[in-house]
Formats: structure tokens, C-alpha cells, sequence
């Protein structure tokens, strides 16, 4: 009868991970697609991270929904990161389109269709910056300015050490806002290094 | 605009658009079908997971029945082992409070013997004379204590109604301290054994006059014998 009890709770344990999987899936696609080239390869790292954390439920931290959406993110970076080192691809990105306008968006909030339309833009041309980083680099600078995350959680998730995280992250910034300058005319100017 | 400024308007953009990066954006509606999909496909034991509440009541409800059997089951068997007189009180207190008649009314020893003949395995002895007491025979009932057939022969005393329980003697063990008389719920219960009978009288009377009931009893019963009843039992 205990065998039955035990069981009882495992599976009351899958049903909670599952109701906070199921809660955290559009955050975790988000920062999949930052992550990502591509909205396919951003369902398929979604759906192995959950497919995992599914298979490992009496290992999750289902008693808060905070931690268990952290524990999840974990396993979704981590699969990320394996499967570049796996791969070993390069992402290929054009610059070329015309940009001219994208900042416009950040300028006031209405949102006329021609602001949407240079906010998804902008949105492109950032993505596209974000991907000719280096995996590593483009996850950390996501999981900070993205997720929100603060160094050191980012040390943990990643498993460096956090003065690397802080370089890493450094250097991240320098580099988009070189991509960013080129892709945005107004600021050709304002990197000098 | 200084190149500085430029720089920190730059630097704004870009954290902004970070942060709101994709922030439009929803997963596919069927995404987390698919991962339900794989996650049962890759580990087919969480396919017979409750996913629903009826099914978590449905198995709680199942569970609590086989507590619940075995429970009674051992309660039965902790009474055909040492609490056998307590079986007995309980089944004539809840004939009590039940307002049942009688299964046969019948004031004739020999006639109430001949309606247990038809229905019992072995051959009941006649209901012993009360001899000169004030206890008066009024008829019987076919009782089953797990899985035995038991005659009940049924008296009153002062309009109190009595029972002398009669089975084999080996339908159930004999503790040592049977002949002493055990009381729960203002009933009491004293026992005996004659030839291959086992009698047990109970009812809700003093100790001192179940006493003496077995005792006077005792001194008229029948000759009994094991010997089963070859027409076999008629229900």
C-alpha cells in the first residue's frame, strides 16, 4: 500500500511541473528565440528543455513556480549551449537592409504602422547583432538583459566563473553596439573605438 | 549631439530592445501538445499518470476499498481468534438495534431444533431446558459469523432478549478464560463447551445471572454429537 502512496505523490509532483511548465512556456520561447536564428530551431529547444525536465520531474523544484522556472530555463541554456558545441555552426547574418528609420520607434509610444513596422526593425536588426556573438556571449547578455538576470545567477546557470560572466557580458554590449551603429546611421558617430 | 550622448542613447536602445525583444511574440498553440507527446512517447509509464481529477479520485476511492476489505477482514479474523465473545455481543447488539424479528418464532425445543436441521451443516443439539428459571424459549436465528453457520437460539429474561450461540467446536479456537464472563456495551458473554459443541450465551443481564443461566444450562443440555448433517443445508 505504501508502494501506492509513493506513487500517489510522484504523480501529483508531474502534475505541478507540468502546470508550471505549461505556465512558463512563453518565456521560455522568448529567450529561446533570442537565442536562436531561427522560430523552428526556437520550438525545438523549447520542447526538448520541457521534454527533459518532464523525464527528470522528481528531481524538479516544484514547491515554488519561481524555481521551478528557473530550474527549467537552466535546462533549456544548458541544452542550447550542448548542442552548439555539438554543431559547431556559425551563424550567417546580413546587415544590409536599411535601418534608416528604426530607431524611431524608441521615440515615442504610439503606435502608428509605421512605427510598428520599425520596431519589428529594429527588433531584426538586434536579433540579427545578438547572433553573430558568440553562443556563450549571446547567452549571457540574453539571460541579463532579457531574463534580468544578475551576474551571478548567470555564473551558476552557466557554470562560469562570474568575473568571466562580467567580461563576457562587457564585451557582449561593446560588440552589439558596433552592429548596432553600422545598422542605425544615426549613431555612425558614436563609437569611436 | 555629442558623440557620448549618441553613445548612451545607443546603449538605451539597445537594453530596451533586449529587454523587449520577442516580447510580442507566443509559442505555436500546439507546442505544448507536442511536448506532452514526446514527453509520453519517450517515457510510457507517465502514459498511465491520473491527468485528470476523477481519475485521482477513481484510484483514491479503489484504494480506500482495499483498506477497507482488508481491514474487515482482519477484523473478522482478530475475532475468530480472541475476541470471539465480542463478535458474538455485537451481533446480538445489532439485532437489538436492527427492530429485525426473529427468523423463527417457536416455543417447542424439538420443533425450533428441526427448522436449524434443514438449514445447518452439522446437526444442532435441541435448545438446553431452563429448567426452573424464569428464562422463556421464543424462537431462533440463522446467524453467520465469517463463515460459519451459527444457531442462535433466542430467549427472554425479565423482557430482555437473550442469545445461546451454538457452533462446532472447531469452527473457531477456544481461549482459556471462556468460561468467565466478558462484557462490552452493558452486555455480557459466557461460554462453554459440551461433546463437539461450543455454546456461548449472551445477552444484556448481570454477570451473576448469566452465571447462573449457564450453569442451569449446562445441567440440562442435550447430549450433542458432530455428526453433519447429510441432507445437506436447504439455503
Amino acid at each position: 500500500m505504501a508502494v501506492t502512496f509513493f506513487k500517489t505523490g510522484k504523480h501529483a509532483r508531474r502534475r505541478r511541473l507540468e502546470k508550471y511548465a505549461q505556465a512558463a512556456l512563453p518565456e521560455l520561447y522568448r529567450t529561446a528565440l533570442a537565442l536562436t536564428r531561427q522560430q523552428d530551431d526556437a520550438e525545438d529547444l523549447v520542447q526538448d528543455a520541457c521534454v527533459r525536465a518532464l523525464a527528470a520531474s522528481d528531481q524538479a523544484p516544484v514547491d515554488q513556480q519561481s524555481s521551478c522556472y528557473a530550474w527549467m530555463r537552466t535546462i533549456l541554456i544548458n541544452i542550447f549551449r550542448d548542442r552548439y558545441r555539438r554543431e559547431r555552426r556559425s551563424p550567417v547574418v546580413s546587415m544590409n537592409e536599411d535601418f534608416d528609420n528604426v530607431i524611431d520607434f524608441a521615440i515615442s509610444d504610439r503606435s502608428t504602422p509605421e512605427k510598428i513596422r520599425n520596431k519589428k526593425l529594429f527588433e531584426e536588426s538586434l536579433h540579427r547583432a545578438l547572433l553573430e556573438l558568440t553562443p556563450d556571449a549571446r547567452t549571457m547578455i540574453v539571460l541579463h538583459a532579457q531574463s534580468g538576470l544578475g551576474y551571478k545567477d548567470i555564473a551558476d546557470i552557466t557554470n562560469v566563473p562570474i568575473g568571466t560572466v562580467m567580461s563576457r557580458i562587457a564585451r557582449a554590449r561593446k560588440t552589439l553596439r558596433e552592429k548596432m551603429r553600422h545598422a542605425l546611421p544615426e549613431f555612425k558617430e558614436a563609437i569611436n573605438e | 549631439m555629442s558623440k557620448q550622448a549618441d553613445k548612451d542613447k545607443l546603449d538605451i536602445l539597445i537594453e530596451r530592445g533586449l529587454q523587449n525583444l520577442f516580447s510580442d511574440r507566443e509559442p505555436p498553440s500546439n507546442l505544448w501538445d507536442r511536448i506532452k507527446q514526446q514527453s509520453d512517447a519517450e517515457n510510457p509509464e507517465t502514459g498511465f499518470l491520473p491527468r485528470r481529477p476523477v481519475f485521482a479520485v477513481a484510484a483514491s476511492l479503489i484504494l480506500l476499498a482495499v483498506v477497507f476489505n482488508w481491514s474487515f477482514t482482519e477484523l473478522i479474523k482478530g475475532s475468530g481468534q480472541s475476541s470471539f465473545p465480542i463478535t458474538l455481543i455485537d451481533e446480538l447488539h445489532t439485532f437489538h438495534i436492527s427492530g429485525r424479528p426473529l427468523d423463527v418464532t417457536e416455543e417447542n425445543p424439538e420443533a425450533l431444533r428441526s427448522w436449524f436441521v434443514e438449514r445447518m451443516e452439522f446437526q444442532p443439539p435441541s435448545p438446553p431446558d431452563a429448567g426452573a428459571t424464569a428464562i422463556k424459549l421464543v424462537g431462533g436465528r440463522l446467524c453467520q459469523i465469517e463463515s460459519n453457520r451459527v444457531v442462535s437460539y433466542m430467549y427472554e429474561l425479565a423482557g430482555k432478549s437473550m442469545s445461546l450461540f451454538i457452533t462446532l467446536n472447531d469452527a473457531v479456537p477456544v481461549s482459556d478464560d471462556e468460561h468467565e464472563v466478558e462484557r462490552r456495551r452493558g452486555y455480557g458473554h459466557i461460554g462453554w463447551q459440551s461433546g463437539d459443541m461450543r455454546y456461548s450465551l449472551v445477552g444484556p443481564v448481570p454477570d451473576e445471572v448469566l452465571s447462573e443461566l449457564a450453569e442451569t444450562f449446562k445441567e440440562h443440555q442435550p447430549t450433542s454429537y458432530n455428526t453433519f448433517n447429510l441432507k445437506g443445508p436447504v439455503i
